[in-house]
């Protein structure tokens, strides 16, 4: 029997793909230095950091899955899952309209390209002016809907989270997850309702805002006067590295 | 009657907008 090779799959957002810790969106030194590839080094694992800038959860989700039914070998491959959930209150809205092929220009240093992300707008409350009429009629009625129901996004993610945590036991894949950004309120008895539904050991500080990448780093005063949009540079990354493994021994995830 | 409607109304508005401004500050980033 040859040997598989060991892979940890990273996901996620900006964050997850070390965006800006050089002063650019995406590059491969910053995937390089970031705390999923930090991981997988600490492992000894091939590193596959997939994440997008800009993604949603439901996006984070879309994208794994797609990995999985493209790329995914199990007689050759030995596949551990890092997934850092974002913000709860992006949103990606289906487009109609013919469209560039955006993400292939943003996303060049990614290990492998969901291709699919082109069918969606991409909303969050920071980027929320459209590029085009059409863009910008749905991105209104996004904030509207948005900041009237910010519980409703909260519990869209916990949906997500149990969909891909159902997701990877179906296939006997092992992962951990964690936050990036604000993901869920306390006691909000729609999603406290939901968590027994959620295996937390493989899920570092759920409920946590604080002990979320970047609002973590940020509170301990960590600059990067490189990034335009606030995301760190190199030692918060290798600092929340140390955090997951120190996680992932303690949860025995991997 | 039609005078405190109005003024929920305006309350309302003044919510959205003061939760709006603070969503937008948490999570701040753009892409192009």
């Amino acid at each position: 029997m040859s040997k598989k090779d060991k892979i940890l799959l990273i996901a996620g957002c900006s964050h997850a793909a070390g965006s800006e810790m050089n002063g650019s969106t995406d590059s491969v030194y910053n995937r390089s230095n970031s705390f999923g590839n930090h991981l997988a080094r600490k492992y000894g694992m091939v590193p596959l950091n997939i994440a997008q800038h800009g993604l949603c959860n439901q996006g984070i989700a879309r994208v794994i899955m797609n990995w999985f039914h493209y790329q995914y070998n199990p007689e050759i491959q030995d596949v551990h899952v890092l997934v850092p959930f974002t913000e709860s209150i992006r949103i990606e809205l289906p487009r109609m309209d013919e469209k560039e092929d955006a993400i292939s220009i943003t996303t060049r240093s990614a290990s492998w390209l969901d291709r699919t992300s082109n069918d969606y707008y991409k909303f969050s409350m920071g980027n929320h002016k459209g590029k085009t009429d059409e863009e910008d009629e749905v991105f209104q009625s996004a904030t509207k809907f948005i900041v009237k129901n910010e519980i409703y996004m909260e519990i869209q993610s916990a949906y997500t989270v149990i969909l891909l945590q159902h997701f990877f036991q179906s296939k006997n894949i092992k992962y951990v997850m964690c936050n990036t950004m604000h993901m869920f309120t306390s006691y909000v008895k729609q999603i406290e309702n939901l968590l027994p539904l959620i295996d937390q050991t493989k899920y570092r500080h759920m409920m946590h805002e604080g002990e979320a990448f970047y609002p973590k780093y940020k509170n301990l005063g960590y600059d990067n006067p490189k990034a335009k949009y606030w995301h760190h540079n190199e030692e918060p990354h290798r600092l929340f590295a140390d955090d997951l493994y120190q996680f992932i021994e303690e949860n025995k995830c991997f | 009657m039609f005078l405190k409607r109005w003024w929920n109304k305006i309350k309302r508005e003044i919510q959205y907008r003061k939760r709006l401004k603070e969503l937008r500050k948490r999570d701040p980033f753009i892409y192009k």
